[in-house]
Formats: C-alpha cells, structure tokens, sequence
C-alpha cells in the first residue's frame, strides 16, 4: 500500500501563464506541511515526467496534487512547451493513489484511464479551467494569485480540495467542500464586492469551474480504513463507490430513470 | 457541454459584447495553456472554437447563477 503519510505536490513555473498556478499550489504545500504532512515539492525542473515517476516509485505517496497544462488525454508539467507527465497510455505509476489534477479538461479521458490503470479516486475537470487577473497587477499571471483581487477566489477555491483532504476529509467529502467553496466565492462577488469591474465575469468562471469538477472513485476490494479515506461507501463487509460517484451522480440518475420506467409500464399495465 | 440554439448563442455573445463595452471583461487565462483578450474572446465565440464554446459557457453559467442569487434575495 502507497505511504499514507505523504503527498506530493507537481507544480510547473515556465509554462504559459504558470506562475500563478505554482504559488496556488504553494500555498496548498505549506498548508500541508503545517498539518504534519511529509509534503513532496516536484516543483520547477523537478516537474518533469522522469523526476515525477523517479518521486512515485521512490516515495510511494498516498496522494498526489497536480498543477499544469492539459487536455483530454494528457498532463503536463515544466517548460514551454510543456514536457508531458501523465497520458492515458501512460498512467500506470498512478495506481493506489488519489489524484487531483488542476488542469484543463483530463476528466473527459485522462481521468478514467487514472482510474483504469488502479487508482482509488480521481478529481479534475472536464472544461478548460479558467482565471482572470487585476489586468493593473504587475506580476501579471507570474505571481502570486492570492495577492490578486480576482485570481485568488478560482485558486482558493481549487485548493479547498486539497486542504480538505490535508484536514484528514475523506475524498469525496474534499471534492464537496471545493464546490462549496467556489460557490462561497461567487457569493463574494455578488452580495460584498459586486462593484468591482470584473465581479461578473468571476461569477461566471467560477461557475463553469465548479460544474466542471469530476470526480472518480476506485472502491471495488478497499479495506476499511482506506475505504474511509477515499470516500467509499463501508457497507460492513465490502466497499462500494460513494452514491454520487462520478460527480453527477449518473448512477442514481439511471436508477430513477429505471425506476420510473418500471412504475409507467406497471401503472400502464394495470389500466389496460 | 450544454450546446446552444443560435437564439441563445446570439443572446450570450450580445451580453458578452455589452460587457465589454463597459469595461467589464478581462482577459481569461486557462490551464490549456491559452489567454484570450478580449477581442479575442468575440472571435473565439464567432468561430465556433472549442475556446469559444467555453467562453459562452461561462456566460450562461453566470445567467443562471445570477437567476439564483435574485431568486434568494
């Protein structure tokens, strides 16, 4: 079994427009580390596929919190352009982990081939995650996004996942408290700070951002303690996906329709 | 993805437009390694990219959550 004392951290610095991403997930670190975390730093040039996989197979980390570019199958770390980390054919390292990559559109295909290839929970997105910035802001999207007025509240809510699961929060209750957060922060623009020039655009990026948020669940064989920390569900004897696994709740949403189906057919039968 | 009649899309793309008119669009950043000015957020949307597809979801995303906060008071 992974090490369930430590996590790590991929977070690029020269990819395009990456800076903001890799002081966001600074903060993530040291939120971490301050809980007692061994936290793993694959940071600037060790944000690159051989140092990451040489980090997985050396260390073993329970957890991985991944920053950088991405598209529908693919993960990147360091340089521009961007030196690929993860692929759905090549995902294997992340197996018996929990994954979260702050990335641009993996939940279409990258996402299940991470749980394909044996991971126990997966969250990511399945849109282009978006961010503004004070357009006045000298450092620009190289710095710090938290001493940015509009860029801290998509970054702060992306992160809340992280600092749920640093508190000890199963998986899927992370995922919960991220959404709630993005949703806290459109609060923010609408009801304290509707005034600022760019309130209306945050609200709808934050959004797209929240709805966009997926998350995949591996639970077939956990045992119990390790069933607890992904978020399944412990019936007792098995471990079972949590009831809104993949999410949006597709499986219940069958359910219904089945159900519903099965009542019209009787109440159709019965008529007759 | 929600895809939009052309109704709707028009809609999206004139309120877009009237924000930034208003100074109320700032240039959008994403993790697929692209920004987009705002000049370049109206082509994006006319072109039909995938960008564009994004840009109008946000928008619509930010009508229905503004129907739900006026709804709450």
């Amino acid at each position: 079994m992974a090490d369930e004392s430590k996590m790590m951290f991929v977070r690029p610095n020269t990819c395009h427009d990456c800076g903001n991403g890799f002081y966001a997930l600074q903060h993530a670190r040291d939120y971490a580390t301050n809980l007692g975390w061994n936290a793993l730093d694959f940071s600037e040039e060790l944000a690159r596929q051989q140092s990451v996989f040489d980090g997985l197979d050396g260390n073993d980390p329970l957890f991985l919190y991944g920053f950088g570019h991405g598209n529908a199958s693919l993960y990147s770390g360091q340089g521009e352009p961007p030196e690929i980390i993860f692929t759905t054919n090549q995902c294997d390292k992340l197996n018996n982990r929990l994954i979260y990559l702050l990335s641009c559109l993996t939940a279409i295909a990258l996402g299940p081939a991470i749980i394909e290839a044996g991971a126990l929970a997966y969250a990511g997105f399945n849109i282009s995650w978006s961010w503004i910035i004070d357009p006045s802001n000298p450092d620009g999207t190289g710095g710090d996004p938290y001493e940015d007025l509009y860029a801290i509240s998509m970054y702060d809510s992306a992160n809340e996942l992280w600092y749920a699961v640093s508190d000890g929060d199963a998986f899927n209750t992370a995922v919960q408290r991220s959404i709630d957060k993005y949703t806290e922060w459109i609060d923010y623009w609408f009801y304290e700070n509707p005034g600022a020039p760019y309130s209306q655009q945050c609200i709808g990026i934050l959004a797209a951002n929240r709805d966009s948020l997926v998350a995949l669940y591996n639970c077939e064989g956990l045992e119990e303690p390790l069933c607890h920390t992904v978020g399944c569900e412990w019936t007792g004897t098995e471990c079972l996906n949590p009831p809104s696994a993949n999410g949006n709740g597709g499986i219940p949403i069958l359910l219904a329709i089945s159900l519903i189906t099965i009542i019209g057919i009787t109440f159709f039968a019965v008529q007759k | 993805m929600e895809t939009f009649s052309s109704e709707k899309k028009q809609h999206l793309i004139e309120r877009i437009e009237q924000r930034i008119a208003q100074g109320q669009m700032a240039p959008v950043h994403t993790l697929g390694g692209r920004s987009y000015t705002t000049d370049q957020l109206i082509d994006e949307i006319k072109r039909g990219t995938s960008a564009g597809d994004d840009l109008l979801y946000q928008e619509k995303k930010l009508e229905d959550e503004l129907n739900r906060l006026r709804q709450r008071g």
